[in-house]
């Protein structure tokens, strides 16, 4: 594991850089995947910008009239006569950033965490987001995974999550995106609108899904879909959910969850339909439990577990 | 003036962190140990960090710090005696500070100047502009004819420099940064 000094080591230099100025893009992906590496380096960052923080409150302090000016003997004259200014202009600079919050979880991981807004995100399996709340605006950056957020209502301030594809934007609302086939938003609570460079595409209320393949083509927009969402969502309690899907979609929505990947060996079994829900990050269990129902034989490896048809006896 | 997270962070968490890593270093967790569990403590806190006022941030910090401790404890494959002495000493209220470390504003200037009048030459006018003067950092570089790579590179070495002194309750670093100190630096660091 990296050490704690090397950690800070890094942190300190991503500070410095965001302290010349805005990141570009390529450097904000550096800075997401740099902190998406290990929890501590965010932890290390953040602690930095409030050594920084609270050095900028230096300059405040000095500047506050109700207290006299103590003369403090500074070792060179120049920063002596910098010191001496009466009301030192604050620095803000460094306030550009503070109002980015990024979450990021792993392999089968799930996070949750209040903005401070009072919307509530939680982050599925393998994601990635950077939050961004300004007086006029709330934005949401999704660039990987999946993430449901219920949205605390403002009507002045439309609360709008950004994809690779396009955008989805809602006032006060419970709805989920995921990234992982292109776009899929389902909504339980309230309408949201899904937008490409500002123009409408869909809106998609209450108990709706929509989806769009990789090419951002539009595949689907379906109602009445209360209990697909609430499938959906399982993830939100640990679990996958399945409702006569192939055991080929089975695996593939189960495997993102896990490092330990399921493998189908044959045509055959791939095409069985499945049902029921599964522990997500218990891929032995899930073949343990098909093995139960169908003709199916487990083989568990190191790395790995394969799904095949049981010899006929 | 909106506050940001690490205005809230300088406000309500640095101040506590030497009496965190005080608590750690008795709890009989290793030099090494306690940075990564401040680190970690630092990112659980943001995450969670929602904006407004937190009661007791003293209360809820060391409840996350020892959330955090329990974690890794159960982490480590091999549950050491010593470990298990950890838990129940980490359970142990006693073991908790209790006030929150508050520097009136005097205190606070006080320890600020300190530390940046600590740091070696350059390093000390770089922060000087940038954080005194709040010159942008390509001005800084101008002013004081460097690189802007050397100015960032100023910039990341002090930031950890004064960050150990404020943070480091044991660290001579910090006494020295106190005694430097004109003045009444008698709470908060203890």
């Amino acid at each position: 594991m990296e050490t704690a000094d090397r950690v800070e080591a890094a942190a300190a230099r991503w500070l410095a850089r965001h302290d010349a100025g805005p990141l570009d893009e390529a450097e904000t992906r550096a800075f997401d995947d740099w902190c998406a590496g290990d929890p501590r380096r965010l932890g290390a960052f953040v602690r930095l910008q409030a050594v920084s923080a609270r050095l900028d409150r230096a300059g405040a302090l000095s500047g506050m009239p109700v207290r006299p000016r103590r003369s403090w003997v500074y070792p060179a004259a120049g920063i002596a006569a910098a010191l001496a200014l009466a009301v030192w202009p604050a620095s803000y600079a460094v306030h550009d950033l503070l109002h980015t919050q990024r979450f990021s979880t792993d392999i089968g991981q799930q996070y949750r965490a209040a903005l401070p807004d009072g919307t509530l995100v939680e982050l599925n399996t393998a994601t990635k987001v950077a939050v961004e709340l300004t007086p006029d605006a709330r934005e949401v950056r999704l660039p990987r995974g999946e993430a449901m957020f219920e949205v605390a209502h403002d009507g002045k301030r439309p609360f709008v999550v950004k994809t690779k594809l396009a955008e989805v934007r809602a006032t006060g609302t419970v709805f989920s995106v995921c990234t992982e086939k292109g776009l899929e938003v389902a909504v339980r609570e309230g309408t949201v609108e899904v937008m490409r460079e500002g123009a409408l595409i869909a809106r998609v209320s209450a108990g709706e899904t929509f989806s769009m393949d990789r090419d951002g083509k539009v595949t689907s927009h379906q109602a009445n879909q209360d209990d697909r969402i609430a499938r959906e969502l399982a993830w939100r309690d640990g679990k996958v959910a399945f409702a006569g899907e192939t055991l080929a979609q089975a695996v593939e929505e189960l495997n993102r969850y896990n490092r330990e990947k399921v493998e189908i060996a044959d045509p055959q079994t791939a095409a069985i339909h499945v049902g029921g829900y599964f522990r997500a990050t218990d891929p032995e269990g899930f073949a343990r439990a098909l093995e139960k129902s169908f003709p199916i034989v487990a083989e568990v490896a190191d790395d790995k577990v394969v799904l095949h048809a049981r010899p006929l006896a | 003036m909106s506050s940001g997270r690490a205005e809230w962070f300088a406000e309500h968490i640095l101040p506590l962190e030497p009496k965190v890593r005080a608590w750690l270093r008795k709890a009989g967790w290793s030099r090494e140990e306690v940075e990564d569990l401040v680190q970690e403590t630092y990112a659980r806190l943001a995450a969670a960090w929602a904006g407004d006022e937190v009661i007791h941030p003293s209360a809820y910090v060391f409840a996350t710090v020892r959330n955090v401790a329990a974690d890794q404890l159960r982490r480590q494959r091999i549950v050491s005696i010593r470990s298990v002495a950890d838990i129940s000493r980490l359970n142990a209220s006693d073991s908790e500070p209790d006030a929150e470390a508050r520097l009136t504003a005097h205190e606070e200037l006080d320890q600020l100047r300190a530390a940046i009048e600590r740091l070696p030459g350059q390093c000390r006018a770089v922060f000087v502009l940038r954080k005194v003067e709040g010159v942008s950092q390509a001005e800084t570089a101008q002013r004081l004819g460097l690189a802007q790579s050397t100015v960032e590179k100023h910039v990341a070495r002090g930031m950890r420099m004064v960050a150990a002194w404020l943070t480091r309750p044991d660290d001579e670093g910090l006494k020295a940064a106190n005694s430097n100190a004109r003045r009444g630096l008698s709470r908060g660091n203890r």
